[in-house]
């Protein structure tokens, strides 16, 4: 016991001491959910920073009204509007050359009569005014600024009918929001789960390859196993180091989740607890199994780096998957931090996962029993 | 000459013969690609749209159907509905009981719910200015003014991700390759040969730009195959790009090795280096997404320009002279760090 | 007396720790230990002598219950093992010949350590003191010079007292003042009491500690007995050794022959009859005009034992 407990807090010792390991583990972790939580955060609140203009050839009273309702949408924080320049000659060129050179996200172009159009068009049974939305297609925030545009020119049309009586039906409309637990659920609450558990997955698949193979090439292990300590109490040791690490890691990870971005979310349910135990077990059994089947080190960091990252994106670790080809939906449905996040966001109460409850078990048991008994059979900490 | 060439021949050797290089150099990114492809790779499948409504209500099944991103899968009840949204059976759910309509979202679809939300007030509109014996006064026709007719999610993220191929390997040939042979003691044999050290210099900084070029193109070329995307190239701007890259970022490496005391710590600080400019250059997170203060970091970074360059040389966005000065001076300032750092590297006390 | 430290006679002599009987180890077709048979005494240094590649290493890893022998014997503290587990490790105390202990733990943290893998484990403090590296307890395993790292390494092979020491290469690598302390270090654990098994290939180190010699050659024992024994049997009385220009090599090796060995220009000659052959070989000399270069008169060592048993040198 003595043993296993000095060698755990070496472990911890050399984890804090070695830079990259300080930086990778227990500083990536807490600076990713800030970022994440930071950006992703700010687009939930509907705050981009994007630009765009109302090019108005009308400059009638219906055009200014539609530039208006553009202008307060900007104001809720969605987008700036910038003003077209008195002098720049053809106005709708100049928002093109803008939207072309990427300096403004999206225009609205209001065609010349826009006004009479749109006054004449219920009765005349016209054709609808058509406006253009200039954007560049394919780029996140072009698209959205031209998405918000074309949706307020929309809505600009039926609430003229609406004013002008013309509309007969308004239709409310009501909002439910279903999975996980009825209350309103942040970004950031979504991706905690998913920050730990990448934590915890990464402490795995890099710490233990480190504490086998590494230590097994450079001869360390050979040193402490001319004493009387055993593999497995060297195993012990490291394990034990691990779940110190670990849990300090969730706590980190939790409390800058609470106390910066306000995040409600309890880890203390049974269930959660269930959860983080087997992604425990799933990161010590996947750096085990790396560390079995990789002859030195440099191997085992090139393995554990092609798995890591496939993984975690597949596992819908920070963001949910939509539809995906087949092959990756199979790697997703036998990926275990798929079932993991899903069992866990569901024991957190933040969705309902589309996988039953039984395979967000089992699918991670079978991963720690396969590489168990894989790397039980092909590993070995001594040359003989 | 002979000295340089044979440099030349034995770096491509160590580089072939070290698998983990290789990996890193050349299959990691290229994961990126194939695996970010597929994710977000914007393949248009239909949105689908769970619906409970009386049978009697076709107006609503008839405004859904002039949706043509939309597939509709009807549900007999409120609460089956709920269930298939909340385990992402369907997209969004819409519960029409002929006065009032109830959009039901998936609380955990953050990246989603807006454009299912918008894909509903359309929803509703339709319905309200059909249901009045109307059409929509007003059609806002989308644009596309950009440069590459066909424009798609790749066009934007290969760019990028071909810049930070290069510059990857620019600042790991200085801060991981140059850097380890000094700790390692390997150049000092070099040194002590009649053999200048420009050459070594010279010839690893060429082979790892040849690394970055030949990364880049790997990730370009998959593109092409797997997700049929092309690109009007511009070949003397990519030529240009590529090489203040390749240049810019060995001299990034080289102020990483100045600024690190201990060689070995030179490799890691390049890494959480290119994290960081990853992260901050668009090119994984659009640039407008950023709050103000990373937006400011990201513009001071190099990456955001050389991704921005990239795309103006593959012909995606127009180019804008603030890129190319920019770029330009990126280079220059590669050139400048190199040469510092090569009269440091090769002075025979500290290599 | 062996190399000049003192004998402690009588007390634990003849009290066999380790007992080694036709040990074989075999990598393929390569045979690293070719029926190897010895043992080793309680307050005895036990010196393993040979070149590279000998056999040394992997006859005292076996021993270190780090390799598994394909056959033989293994007597430990009086009991026939099959397998040297933590019942003889703690008893044991290693110093391999590349040892490595993480290099972000500092010095007293590696001893700490390391203690808590024993039974029972003498203070760190003591252990510094007694290596040299007292100034050196927080510093990073990483900051240490490859001697530095040396005597933490035997700091560590002493932490548990232990009766029977392996000391494989112990003074490989350091400077001549660090190997003088080390040698000081082993010659007190004799006196002491403790059992040492020793690797070497520098003959110097085996003639000055060693009690027992055994030269190991291509995995087996060649030759062993007390150094003096050796040098007697194997050795001739006297060596003369002087440089030449090479050609003039052949015609010496006529006047004396199967005396004379060439290494580049310096020559070796074994001579039974000091006065007449230094005589016959100045008279030569002086009538060629040949100039004998840096002329020395030595005594036989170990490594004209191993020379003249195997026509090679231990450091080829």
């Amino acid at each position: 016991m003595k043993a296993v407990l000095a060698l755990g807090l070496s472990f911890i010792r050399v984890s804090l001491r070695e830079r990259s390991s300080l930086f990778w583990f227990w500083i990536f972790p807490l600076l990713l959910l800030g970022f994440l939580g930071a950006v992703f955060g700010r687009v939930e609140k509907g705050k981009m920073d994007l630009r765009v203009t109302v090019v108005d050839l009308d400059r009638d009273f219906l055009s200014q009204a539609l530039g208006a309702v553009v202008r307060e949408i900007g104001e809720s924080g969605l987008f700036q509007v910038v003003e077209v320049p008195e002098s720049q000659g053809d106005p709708r060129e100049w928002a093109e050359r803008e939207v072309r050179e990427g300096r403004i996200h999206a225009a609205l172009v209001i065609p010349r009569g826009f006004s009479l159009d749109l006054q004449g068009f219920p009765r005349a049974k016209a054709d609808p005014v058509r406006l253009e939305v200039l954007y560049r297609r394919g780029e996140a925030g072009s698209s959205t600024a031209a998405s918000i545009l074309s949706e307020a020119v929309e809505e600009f049309g039926r609430s003229f009918l609406a004013e002008t009586g013309f509309l007969r039906r308004k239709i409310p409309v009501e909002k439910e929001f279903v999975g996980g637990e009825e209350r309103a659920i942040a970004y950031v609450e979504f991706i905690l789960p998913g920050i730990i558990l990448m934590a915890l997955f990464v402490n795995g698949i890099f710490h233990v390859p480190s504490a086998v193979v590494l230590a097994k090439e450079t001869k360390i292990l050979r040193r402490y196993f001319a004493t009387p300590l055993s593999g497995s109490e060297y195993l012990a040791g490291f394990a034990l180091a691990l779940v110190w690490m670990s849990a300090f890691q969730i706590a980190a990870i939790w409390a800058l989740g609470r106390f910066a971005f306000g995040a409600r979310v309890s880890l203390l349910r049974p269930e959660v607890l269930l959860y983080l135990l087997l992604a425990f077990g799933v990161s010590l059994g996947f750096g085990f199994l790396i560390s079995s089947f990789s002859r030195t080190f440099a191997a085992a960091m090139a393995l554990s780096n092609l798995l890591n990252l496939p993984l975690q994106f597949l596992g819908g670790l920070y963001f949910p998957l939509a539809s995906l080809p087949v092959p990756l939906r199979i790697v997703m449905a036998i990926n275990p931090l798929t079932h993991l996040a899903q069992g866990l966001r569901a024991s957190l109460g933040l969705e309902t996962p589309s996988f039953p409850a039984w395979a967000n078990l089992l699918v991670p048991l079978f991963w720690i029993f396969l590489s168990a008994f894989l790397s039980g059979r092909r590993l070995r900490l001594t040359e003989e | 000459m002979r000295a340089f060439l044979a440099i030349l021949g034995a770096q491509v050797r160590v580089f072939l013969r070290d698998r983990a290089d290789f990996f890193f150099t050349l299959a990691f990114p290229l994961v990126f690609v194939v695996l970010f492809g597929f994710i977000w790779g914007g393949r248009e499948t239909p949105t689908k749209v769970g619906l409970v409504c009386p049978p009697q209500e076709e107006l609503i099944i008839s405004a859904l159907s002039r949706l043509p991103e939309i597939s509709v899968e009807l549900f007999p009840d409120w609460e089956k509905l709920s269930l298939a949204v909340a385990k992402r059976a369907v997209d969004f759910g819409l519960v029409w009981n002929g006065e009032k309509l109830v959009l039901i979202l998936n609380r955990g679809r953050f990246q989603e719910n807006p454009e299912f939300e918008r894909l509903s007030r359309e929803i509703v509109r339709t319905v309200e200015l059909w249901g009045s014996g109307l059409s929509s006064p007003v059609e806002p026709v989308k644009v596309h003014v950009g440069k590459v007719s066909a424009a798609s999610w790749y066009h934007y993220i290969v760019p990028g991700l071909m810049a930070m191929a290069i510059l990857q390997a620019g600042i790991f040939a200085v801060a991981g390759r140059m850097a380890s042979m000094r700790e390692r003691g390997i150049l000092r044999p070099i040194l002590a040969t009649p053999a200048s050290g420009w050459p070594v210099l010279m010839g690893i900084g060429l082979i790892r730009m040849g690394l970055g070029f030949f990364s880049a193109g790997l990730n370009f070329a998959l593109t092409r195959v797997l997700f049929r995307v092309s690109f009007p190239v511009n070949p003397a701007l990519l030529l240009f790009y590529a090489l203040v890259c390749a240049l810019g970022g060995m001299g990034l490496g080289a102020l990483v090795s100045f600024g690190v005391r201990r060689p070995g710590s030179a490799a890691a600080a390049g890494m959480i280096l290119t994290q960081i400019m990853l992260f901050l250059s668009g090119v994984y997170i659009p640039f407008e997404f950023l709050p103000p203060g990373l937006q400011a970091v990201g513009r001071v970074l190099p990456a955001y320009y050389m991704a921005q360059g990239f795309r103006a040389a593959l012909g995606v966005v127009e180019g804008g002279a603030e890129f190319l000065w920019a770029s330009l001076g990126f280079g220059l300032f590669g050139v400048i760090a190199l040469f510092l750092f090569g009269q440091l590297f090769l002075r025979p006390e500290k290599g | 007396m062996s190399g000049g430290w003192p004998l402690r006679a009588g007390v634990y002599c003849g009290v066999v720790l380790l007992r080694v009987r036709d040990l074989r180890k075999s990598y393929g077709p390569v045979r690293a230990v070719d029926g190897v048979s010895f043992s080793v005494e309680k307050g005895k240094v036990f010196a393993l002598l040979g070149p590279n590649g000998a056999g040394k290493t992997t006859t005292v890893e076996i021993l270190e219950g780090l390799r598994r022998p394909d056959s033989g014997e293994i007597e430990l503290f009086g009991e026939r093992v099959t397998r040297i587990g933590p019942r003889e490790k703690a008893r044991m105390g290693v110093l391999l010949q590349e040892a490595a202990f993480e290099p972000y733990l500092r010095v007293q943290e590696v001893l700490r350590l390391f203690s808590s893998f024993f039974p029972k484990a003498r203070p760190p403090g003591e252990l510094l003191t007694l290596v040299g590296l007292s100034d050196k307890a927080r510093a990073l395993v990483k900051t240490l010079s490859g001697g530095q790292k040396r005597r933490l390494a035997l700091a560590v092979a002493l932490l548990n007292d232990p009766e029977l020491l392996f000391l494989d290469e112990p003074t490989t690598g350091l400077d001549p003042q660090a190997r003088r302390h080390v040698w000081d270090i082993i010659a007190e654990l004799r006196c002491q009491g403790k059992a040492v098994f020793l690797t070497t290939h520098y003959m110097e180190e085996a003639e000055a500690l060693a009690d027992w010699v055994a030269i190991l050659d291509h995995g087996r024992i060649i030759a062993e007995g007390t150094p003096q024994n050796l040098i007697r049997r194997f050795g001739a009385e006297t060596f003369l050794e002087f440089e030449i220009p090479k050609e003039t090599f052949p015609e010496l090796s006529q006047l004396f022959p199967g005396k004379a060995r060439q290494d580049g220009e310096r020559v070796t000659m074994a001579v039974q009859d000091l006065p007449n052959d230094l005589s016959s070989l100045l008279s030569w000399a002086a009538s060629k005009g040949v100039v004998l270069r840096n002329l020395l008169v030595r005594q036989p060592n170990l490594e004209d034992v191993f020379l003249s048993l195997t026509g090679r040198r231990l450091r080829d």
